[in-house]
């Protein structure tokens, strides 16, 4: 595992760090994005936020985390970041089923999308993005992102997505950190026997209650552990960085050595936890920089 | 109906009651003020609670508008609004778990565009359809509660065009108290009344509202603070009122009272007893004045009354003793006497009582002769002579000059005796003589008893004892006469007014006083030599002896004028010849008369009549002559002017012998006691006939006296006494008949 870049030294002191990703923070408000929105095949309006940046750099669409939006904080940061350096940043919303979403989707709520709508519908965004920019495309995701952009490349890949970078990727299904175990699994699989139409409560990575339909929350535990190990390990074409923070206590560190120990590039940040917070924001973006540098620089 | 003032605690308690009812009164109009200002305090309140009701429903209308603003732009509503293919399950489970909605929301629906609820919920309680544009928030009577219904637009978050209409539901008395809070309004009060079938604007629900107001706090407190202020005062009132009474009680009224009681004390105290003083001090500095100054007083009233005391006591000495001889005095024996009747009043059985009357013989001679001083002293010995007689217990009172007296209760008539010879004795052993005074002081006694039962029977024991001592001053009584049946013809008063009133005016004015003669005989020829002159007084053709006379005369002192009143009464006897020629009349003097320094003088008109009669001075032996000397030069010059002198009661008196040595005598005239030995053949019978012989020896001559028989008259011859004087040989007879020729021999017979 390489150390993050060297963009910032590594270990920022404990003091500043919170101080910097404050400063960071509020300046990330004054690079402006753009609001753009995509008419999704379900006749849904997705949103995202472009920042439209110099030729020559590769596009970034930066995919958030499970339930969330482009608004969370480690996208926010990561976009602002790479906007500032004249990359073109796209972070869309998935809808999730909801048009326009804005906001967070609760674990409670009636979940309705699955993951292969999310993934077509992060394709949607990547054709729209190849659209507007002739930039080879990076596509980054966070966290459950990760996976999705993952089976997004594997199932409906772009070709002008030139590498993916997976940030504290989490997959789902039974794990150390999710809290879904064999048991959901089972009960779905009865559910969906069964024909129940009413969504059911599971338990999904950190949703403790999650109500979906079994076929929906079925199409999330497929991408497993060892389905997303063989999906990276299996990926050609496209180049594939993790990103991990060493302190992340939702990194199933076996599986992310399991990736290393088969020459998958994993940069580490030291003392990172899983959404690069507390300082460790400016270590993600020089890795992410660092990331598509190398990836720039490969052929 | 008393007039004394109130008391000190009364005072207090009308001062603590009109403080009470001050207070009360004071309490009631504080009351009363309180009151009106929780009026006005209320009504200003029920403004202000309409104010803050409107202002109330006002925030929970506007806050179900934003709760069911919210409930539009949630996402999730949107997400139902796009697929409501799960909005009963939704509705159902998710619409009731979500916190987007108030606790107090009832129901919520979401309809579409059209305004066609998304799915017909059979327990949904808002419409299935309804009118976006005449759908107004109203207020509706629904089941048991009152209900706020209001629908807002669900719009595209971008374009805002109209994605549908959420309904809401909420339960608008719950929202009102949860989203409030009342400062005027008691928030378990609000309610509506009202009928289910109309809708009621928002704008109406303030004044549909019924409410009670709430107690306002600040009156609550106001009015609480002001009970418990009246409550505090009137316990720091009665608190202060009891302890007020109590310090008054214990600080003034009780130590004032004990003063009071002690001043009390003082003034019924009675003579005599000192009191203790106020000694316990007291707690305020103006009655522990009060308590020093009274205890000072109190001292000095002692002191005064102590003086008092004694000075009563000096006084009463004064008054009840002699201040000569130390004896009690009249006065004391008047009290004495009344006790004593009163004493012998209350005694059941009788009594027997003892009156002793002791009286100096010839005092005033003694007097004279020695000088008021030694009179003094003598009286002083004489007193304390007699005193140490009497029994003791008993007292000795001084009546008079030389008289004392003494009342002897439970005495018998031996016991009485006995006392009297004891005076006598003690008298006469007394030591005359170391005071100088060489004749002989000798005591009359007196003495009566009775056995007393009533007041009645003490009233004659005092002139009866005094008839007794002056029955045992006559010459030839016992020193001791003890009352008889024989003194009762005496008169009650020994002074009386009668005797006294003759006697006088016989000595000053001669009136009655007549001279009765006895003759004196020659007893051996029988002729009647002398006669002797004996004073009567005639009054009222009664008339007074010397019985009666002489112890008015020695008790006033009147020898001397008596003397001078029968010198000129008998000096005009012999001028009217009422005395036989060739006699002469033997005059009595008394012991006073004859050192008198006019004596001479007076004798002179008896003078005259020595050529013509034989006048013969008589000397009593019983008359203490205490300037001897003096005497003896008046009877010598008697005599040498032709006077005869006779010592008369030879034998009866004061020292008879010493008189025939030192005074010219001529005569001895044997008292009637030494002639009536000389017939009872007793060893006395002897010695009077050796005395008469020595007498006669001696070249005096003996004049017999109280010759009453025959026989007395021979022997009396027979022992050579010259003249006889007595019954046998005539009895006292005025002047007139003194002139009896047959008088004159009827002594012949008896030689």
């Amino acid at each position: 595992m390489a150390p993050a870049g060297n963009r910032s030294p590594k270990g920022c002191p404990t003091a500043l760090s919170p101080l910097l990703g404050l400063v960071m923070a509020l300046l990330s408000g004054w690079v402006q994005a753009e609001a753009v929105e995509l008419r999704l095949d379900s006749g849904i309006i997705a949103q995202a936020n472009l920042h439209r940046g110099e030729p020559g750099k590769p596009a970034v669409v930066i995919l958030h985390g499970f339930l969330q939006t482009n608004q969370f904080p480690t996208v926010q940061y990561l976009a602002d970041a790479l906007a500032d350096d004249g990359y073109t940043v796209l972070t869309p919303n998935l809808s999730l089923d909801i048009e326009r979403r804005g906001q967070s989707l609760a674990c409670e709520a009636i979940h309705t999308h699955t993951m292969e709508g999310e993934t077509a519908e992060l394709r949607a965004w990547i054709e729209w993005l190849a659209a507007l920019t002739p930039a080879p495309i990076v596509v980054i995701g966070h966290s459950t992102g990760g996976i999705q952009v993952l089976a997004q490349t594997v199932t409906r890949p772009h070709p002008r997505t030139r590498a993916i970078i997976l940030i504290s990727p989490t997959y789902f299904g039974a794990g150390p950190v999710n809290v879904e175990g064999p048991e959901d699994q089972r009960r779905a699989e009865e559910d969906l026997t069964q024909g129940r139409r009413d969504p059911q409560t599971y338990a999904l990575t950190f949703c403790q209650r999650y109500l979906t339909l079994p076929a929906a929350y079925l199409s999330y535990l497929y991408w497993d552990a060892a389905r997303s190990l063989e999906a990276i390990q299996g990926l050609s074409g496209v180049r594939v960085v993790l990103i991990v923070g060493l302190g992340d206590d939702r990194l199933d560190s076996s599986w992310v050595a399991h990736l290393e120990a088969t020459g998958t590039r994993i940069l580490g940040v030291e003392g990172a936890d899983h959404f690069f917070e507390s300082g460790h924001e400016l270590e993600l973006g020089d890795a992410v920089e660092e990331s598509l540098r190398y990836l720039d620089s490969e052929p | 109906m008393s007039n004394s003032p109130p008391t000190l605690s009364t005072y207090a308690i009308l001062l603590i009651g009109a403080m009470v009812v001050l207070f009360v009164l004071v309490g009631g109009v504080a009351l009363e003020r309180l009151q009106g200002v929780q009026k006005q305090i209320e009504k200003s309140n029920l403004a202000a609670a309409r104010d803050e009701v409107a202002r109330a429903v006002g925030i929970t209308v506007h806050k179900a508008q934003r709760d069911a603003a919210a409930l539009a732009a949630w996402e999730e509503t949107r997400q139902q609004l796009h697929n409501p293919t799960h909005y009963a399950f939704w509705h159902e489970y998710r619409l009731r778990s979500t916190d987007i909605l108030p606790t107090y929301f009832r129901d919520a629906a979401i309809y579409d565009a059209q305004g066609a609820a998304l799915d017909n919920l059979p327990q949904s309680t808002l419409p299935e359809t309804l009118d976006v544009d005449r759908e107004r928030p109203y207020l509706e009577h629904y089941g048991d509660r009152y209900d706020l219904v209001l629908y807002t637009p669900c719009t595209d978050s971008k374009e805002g065009a109209p994605l549908g209409t959420v309904g809401l539901r909420i339960d608008f008395l719950d929202a009102l108290l949860e989203l409030n809070r009342f400062r005027y309004v008691n928030a378990a009060s609000p309610r509506l009344d009202l009928p289910e079938e109309r809708h009621y604007g928002v704008d109406e629900i303030a004044g549909l509202l019924r409410y009670a107001l709430l107690v306002t706090p600040e009156t609550v407190h106001l009015e609480r603070a002001m009970q418990t202020a009246l409550r505090d005062l009137s316990l720091l009132a009665g608190g202060v009122s009891l302890a007020f009474y109590l310090l008054l009680t214990i600080l003034l009224a009780s130590p004032l009272r004990r003063l009071c009681r002690h001043i009390d004390e003082l003034r019924t105290g009675g003579g005599g007893v000192e009191l203790r003083q106020f000694s316990h001090t007291l707690p305020v500095a103006e009655l522990e004045k009060v308590r020093i100054s009274l205890n000072d007083y109190q001292s000095e009233l002692d002191g005064v009354h102590r003086d008092l005391n004694r000075k009563n006591h000096e006084l009463w000495n004064l008054a009840h003793l002699d201040p000569l001889t130390g004896v009690h005095n009249r006065r004391a024996f008047d009290d004495d006497w009344q006790r004593a009747l009163e004493h012998l009043s209350e005694r059941d059985e009788p009594v027997a009582v003892a009156f002793l009357v002791v009286d100096c013989n010839h005092f005033k001679s003694i007097n004279d002769s020695y000088g008021h001083q030694l009179g003094d002293k003598v009286i002083r010995l004489l007193a304390s002579a007699v005193y140490q007689s009497l029994r003791l217990g008993d007292r000795l009172y001084r009546l008079g000059g030389d008289e004392f007296a003494s009342l002897l209760l439970d005495c018998t008539p031996e016991q009485a005796r006995q006392i009297a010879d004891a005076c006598i004795t003690a008298v006469s052993a007394a030591d005359f003589p170391a005071l100088g005074i060489r004749e002989p002081v000798r005591v009359s006694v007196g003495l009566s008893h009775t056995l007393a039962t009533a007041y009645a029977d003490l009233g004659e024991l005092h002139w009866q004892a005094d008839a007794a001592m002056y029955d045992a001053k006559r010459p030839g009584s016992p020193a001791v006469v003890e009352y008889n049946n024989a003194l009762a013809a005496a008169p009650k008063t020994l002074f009386s007014n009668r005797v006294a009133n003759a006697v006088y005016e016989a000595i000053t004015e001669g009136t009655g006083l007549c001279m009765y003669y006895q003759p004196i005989v020659e007893m051996a020829t029988g002729r009647i030599t002398h006669y002797e002159a004996l004073v009567r007084i005639v009054r009222d053709d009664e008339v007074i002896t010397p019985y009666s006379i002489m112890p008015l005369v020695e008790a006033r002192s009147l020898e001397a004028e008596l003397d001078h009143s029968v010198i000129a009464r008998v000096a005009r006897d012999l001028a009217q010849g009422r005395i036989p020629p060739g006699t002469g009349v033997s005059v009595n003097l008394a012991g006073p008369t004859l050192v008198q320094s006019n004596i001479l003088a007076d004798l002179k008109p008896l003078a005259t009549f020595l050529r013509t009669y034989g006048v013969v001075i008589e000397v009593t032996e019983t008359a203490l002559i205490t300037q001897l000397d003096l005497a003896g030069e008046v009877l010598n010059h008697l005599r040498a002017d032709g006077f005869q002198v006779a010592l008369d009661d030879f034998g009866s008196g004061y020292s008879s012998l010493r008189y025939l040595a030192h005074m010219p005598i001529d005569l001895v005239k044997f008292d009637i006691t030494l002639v009536r030995s000389l017939d009872n053949g007793t060893a006395q019978t002897g010695l009077v006939e050796d005395l008469a012989r020595l007498i006669i020896k001696a070249g005096y001559e003996i004049v017999a006296e109280g010759i009453e028989t025959e026989r007395m008259g021979s022997r009396v011859g027979a022992l050579g006494c010259r003249y006889g004087q007595g019954y046998l040989f005539g009895h006292p007879e005025p002047a007139c008949r003194s002139q009896d020729p047959h008088r004159r021999h009827i002594l012949g017979r008896l030689h």
